[in-house]
C-alpha cells in the first residue's frame, strides 16, 4: 500500500507492504524497510514493534486527517493529495493578503472606517484571543470598502475582516 | 467556621481548590459562563450555578452574579483562585460586606499591594530593595514619555492591577511607547477590568525568584521557601522549580526573611507570594501577588503542605500550626504549564476541540489538569490546560522524571507546548541551572519541532488505517482483505470521535 502523506507542513512517501502476515514500511526505495509487529490499536492507543522496539503512539481522528500522539510530539497527518484539494478550494481566487485572524478569536477593536485610506502595514483590527491581543494590519496600500465585523464580534479564521481596494500604484517597498 | 465554599473560578485551579474543599468535607458551588457548561470544574462541586455569557465581563469578573449566586446556595466563603477576581479589592470587600468569608488576604492589605505602584511605595519604606521605576499610574502620554526618558529605555509597561504578564510589555525604543501603552491599557482592562499602567526599569537577565508566605490572623507569618520561575516567555511562566538552583542556605534566609518583613509590614493575612529579581546575590520587590499562584503545587511538594487547606484555616480564624523552624524543603519539584497554544507558530493560541486527554502517571507525578477529552477549549480565556509537576530526589532525577511525564502528557485536538518543554528541559542550559528570565529568548528562540516525529506519525497513519477497526475484533483477522474496505475504515472513525 502506498502513501502519500502530508505531516504538518512535510510531505512523505510511504509505503506499506505485507507479505504472510508480515509488514514491512519504507519511506523511499533506497531505505532499508523497517518491520512493524505485533500491532494493536485500542481506545486510541496504537503500539507495535518497529525493527522490534517497542513504540506507543496515540492516534485521534480530527478534520480532514489524523493526530498522532508520540513521545510529547502531536502531529497532524493527512492525505496529501485530498489536503492539496481542501487548501486549492479554500485559497478560491489565489488572491493572497486577506485580512483574516489566525485563530479563533473576537474582535477587541476596528481602528479603521470604510473609505478610509490605509498605508500598507497600518493596524486594521485587534483581535484578542485567549486574553492575548494581536493586530492584523493592512497587506497592501489601499481604501477601506467594508469593514462587515463589529467590536465583540466571535470570528475565525477565513473570515474577511476589512476588505481593502488596492491603490492603483502598489508600494512594493 | 465556614461549611460551603464557593469557587469563582474556572479550569485547572477550580477543580484543584474543589479537591482540597471535598477532602475537607466542606459543602462546594462552582460557577459557569455558557462557554463552560459542561467543564470538569462544574463536575467537581456539590452544586453549580450558571453566571452568564462566555466573556469574561458577564460571568466571571461578574461581581454581583457572583454574590447571587453565592445567596442563592447558601454558601458562606468564596476561594478567587487566580487571575480573574482574585485581587480586585472591590470584589473582596463585596464578600465581607454580604457577610461572607473571602478565603484571601482583606480588600485593605489588597489595596496596599496589589496596586503594584503603592507597593512598590510600601517596600521602600519598609527597607526592601525596588527596582527603578515610577510610583504612580498615569494615561498622561507626555508624562509616560518623559519618564521613560528618566528611567531610561529599555522599560517595561506594566500594569497596576496585573499578573502573569499581562498588560506588560518591554518598550526598547521611544517610538514604540505609543502602542505599547495603548495595548496594555486595553489588556489589562479586559483582564482585570481595570486600565492603570506605570513604567518600571526593564533589567536584561535577572533570575525570577519568590517566596511563598503563610500568614495568620494571630501576627505569625512563616515563609515556605522559594520558587524559581525564571523561565518565561512574553513574560508568561512556562517551567517553574524549587529550589532555585541559584539559592544558597544563606541567600534563601535573606530573602525568606525579607518576605516576611514585607508581608508583616503590610497587614497581610492568609497565603501570598512576594516575587523579587535577582541579580547575582542582590534582589529586588517585584511585587506581591495577593492569592494562590498558578505555580503553588511545586511548593505543596517540597514542603507536603496543602496551601488551600491552610488557606481555609487560616480564613477560618486558626493560628499556624507550625512555625519557621519546623519548615523543610525536600527534595526537588518542577512544574510545567501545559497550555493550548502553538509552540511551531508563534505560540498562537490554538482553541478547539479536545479529542484525547491522557494523565501521565508514576511515582512523584501530579498532573492538575482542568479538562477532558470531548471539551471545547474556548477563546474567551487564559490558554492553560493544566499544569504538570513532578517531585523527585534531585533536581537531576526531576528533570528527568518531568521529560518521562511530559511524554505521556497527551493531549490531541489543540495544540500545546509539550514538545517544546521536554526540549528545554533537556538542554543543557536548563540543566546546568543557568535560568534567567531571557533564557527563551537566548536559546529558544528559533526552536523548530523534531522531524522524527513526523516519520512515526506517518507510519502511525498508515497503521492506524491498516488496523482501525473496533477494538472488539480479534487480531487474528488482521489480513482479512476486507479491512481495506473505505466502508468499514468510515464505521472505525466513530469509535474514535
Amino acid at each position: 500500500m502506498e502513501y502519500r502523506l502530508k505531516v504538518e507542513e512535510e510531505t512523505l512517501s510511504l509505503s506499506l507492504d505485507e507479505n504472510e502476515g508480515n509488514l514491512s514500511a519504507r519511506f523511499s526505495e533506497d531505505d532499508d524497510p523497517m518491520t512493524a509487529e505485533d500491532v494493536t490499536l485500542r481506545h486510541g492507543e496504537l503500539s507495535f514493534l518497529l525493527n522490534g522496539k517497542r513504540e506507543r503512539a496515540f492516534v485521534s481522528r480530527g478534520d480532514g486527517g489524523l493526530w498522532v500522539w508520540w513521545r510529547g510530539g502531536a502531529r497532524f497527518v493527512r492525505d496529501a493529495d485530498e489536503a492539496e484539494r481542501r487548501t486549492g478550494r479554500k485559497r478560491g481566487g489565489g488572491e493572497g493578503g486577506i485580512v483574516t485572524p489566525m485563530t479563533p478569536g473576537v474582535v477587541a477593536r476596528v481602528l479603521v472606517d470604510a473609505g478610509q485610506t490605509v498605508e500598507k502595514g497600518q493596524g486594521l483590527v485587534v483581535i484578542s484571543a485567549m486574553k492575548m491581543e494581536s493586530t492584523l494590519s493592512a497587506p497592501y496600500a489601499g481604501t477601506v470598502t467594508t469593514v462587515p465585523f463589529e467590536e465583540g464580534a466571535s470570528v475565525k479564521p477565513g473570515d474577511v475582516l476589512v476588505e481593502i481596494e488596492a491603490a492603483e500604484e502598489k508600494n512594493d517597498e | 467556621m465556614v461549611k460551603k465554599i464557593l469557587v469563582a473560578n474556572r479550569g485547572e485551579i477550580a477543580v484543584r481548590i474543589l479537591r482540597t474543599v471535598r477532602e475537607m468535607e466542606l459543602e462546594s458551588v462552582a460557577v459557569y459562563s455558557d462557554a463552560d457548561r459542561n467543564a470538569l470544574h462544574v463536575l467537581s462541586a456539590d452544586e453549580a450555578i450558571h453566571l452568564g455569557a462566555a466573556e469574561p465581563a458577564q460571568s466571571y469578573l461578574n461581581i454581583e452574579r457572583i454574590l447571587e449566586a453565592a445567596k442563592r446556595t447558601g454558601a458562606d466563603a468564596i476561594h478567587p483562585g487566580y487571575g480573574f477576581l482574585s485581587e480586585n479589592p472591590d470584589f473582596a470587600r463585596a464578600v465581607t460586606d454580604a457577610g461572607l468569608t473571602f478565603i484571601g488576604p482583606s480588600a485593605e492589605v489588597m489595596e496596599r499591594l496589589g496596586d503594584k505602584t503603592g507597593a512598590r511605595r510600601l517596600m521602600a519604606e519598609s527597607g526592601v530593595p525596588i527596582t527603578p521605576g515610577m510610583d504612580a499610574v498615569s494615561d498622561d502620554k507626555a508624562h509616560l514619555e518623559a519618564e521613560a526618558e528618566r528611567i531610561g529605555f529599555p522599560v517595561l509597561v506594566k500594569a497596576t492591577a496585573g499578573g502573569g504578564g499581562k498588560g506588560m510589555r518591554v518598550v526598547h525604543r521611544p517610538e514604540e511607547l505609543d502602542e505599547a501603552v495603548d495595548l496594555s491599557q486595553s489588556e489589562a482592562r479586559a483582564a482585570f477590568g481595570n486600565g492603570g499602567v506605570y513604567l518600571e526599569k526593564y533589567l536584561e537577565r535577572p533570575r525570577h525568584v519568590e517566596i511563598q508566605i503563610l500568614a495568620d490572623g494571630h501576627g505569625n507569618a512563616v515563609h515556605l521557601f522559594e520558587r524559581e520561575c525564571s523561565i518565561q516567555r512574553r513574560h508568561q511562566k512556562i517551567i517553574e522549580e524549587t529550589p532555585s538552583p541559584a539559592l544558597n542556605a544563606e541567600l534563601r534566609e535573606h530573602m525568606g526573611a525579607a518576605a516576611v518583613r514585607a508581608v508583616k509590614a503590610a497587614g497581610y493575612v492568609n497565603a501570598g507570594t512576594v516575587e523579587f529579581l535577582l541579580d547575582g546575590n542582590d534582589f529586588y520587590f517585584l511585587e506581591v501577588n495577593t492569592r494562590l499562584q498558578v505555580e503553588h503545587p511545586i511548593t505543596e511538594m517540597v514542603t507536603g503542605l496543602d496551601l488551600v487547606r491552610r488557606q481555609i484555616d487560616i480564613a477560618n480564624g486558626k493560628a499556624l500550626p507550625f512555625s519557621q523552624k519546623d519548615l523543610r524543603q525536600s527534595g526537588h519539584a518542577i512544574e510545567c504549564r501545559i497550555y493550548a497554544e502553538d509552540a511551531s507558530n508563534g505560540f498562537m493560541p490554538s482553541p478547539g476541540r479536545l479529542h484525547l486527554i491522557r494523565h501521565p502517571q508514576g511515582p512523584g507525578v501530579r498532573y492538575d489538569c482542568g479538562v477532558r477529552g470531548g471539551d471545547e477549549v474556548p477563546v474567551n480565556y487564559d490558554p492553560i490546560l493544566g499544569k504538570l509537576i513532578v517531585h523527585a530526589e534531585t533536581r537531576e532525577a526531576a528533570i528527568r522524571r518531568m521529560i518521562e511525564a511530559l511524554a505521556e502528557c497527551v493531549v490531541l485536538g489543540v495544540r500545546t507546548s509539550v514538545e517544546y518543554l521536554m526540549d528545554v528541559l533537556d538542554s543543557d542550559a536548563f540543566r546546568n541551572g543557568d535560568t534567567h528570565t531571557r533564557f527563551l529568548e537566548e536559546h529558544f528562540a528559533d526552536w523548530v519541532a523534531g522531524k522524527d516525529a513526523n516519520s512515526l506519525a506517518a507510519l502511525a497513519y498508515a497503521l492506524n488505517e491498516r488496523y482501525g477497526r473496533p477494538p472488539s475484533v480479534s487480531m487474528d483477522n488482521i489480513a482479512d482483505p476486507e479491512s481495506e474496505s473505505p466502508w468499514r475504515r468510515l464505521g472505525n472513525w466513530d469509535i474514535y470521535k
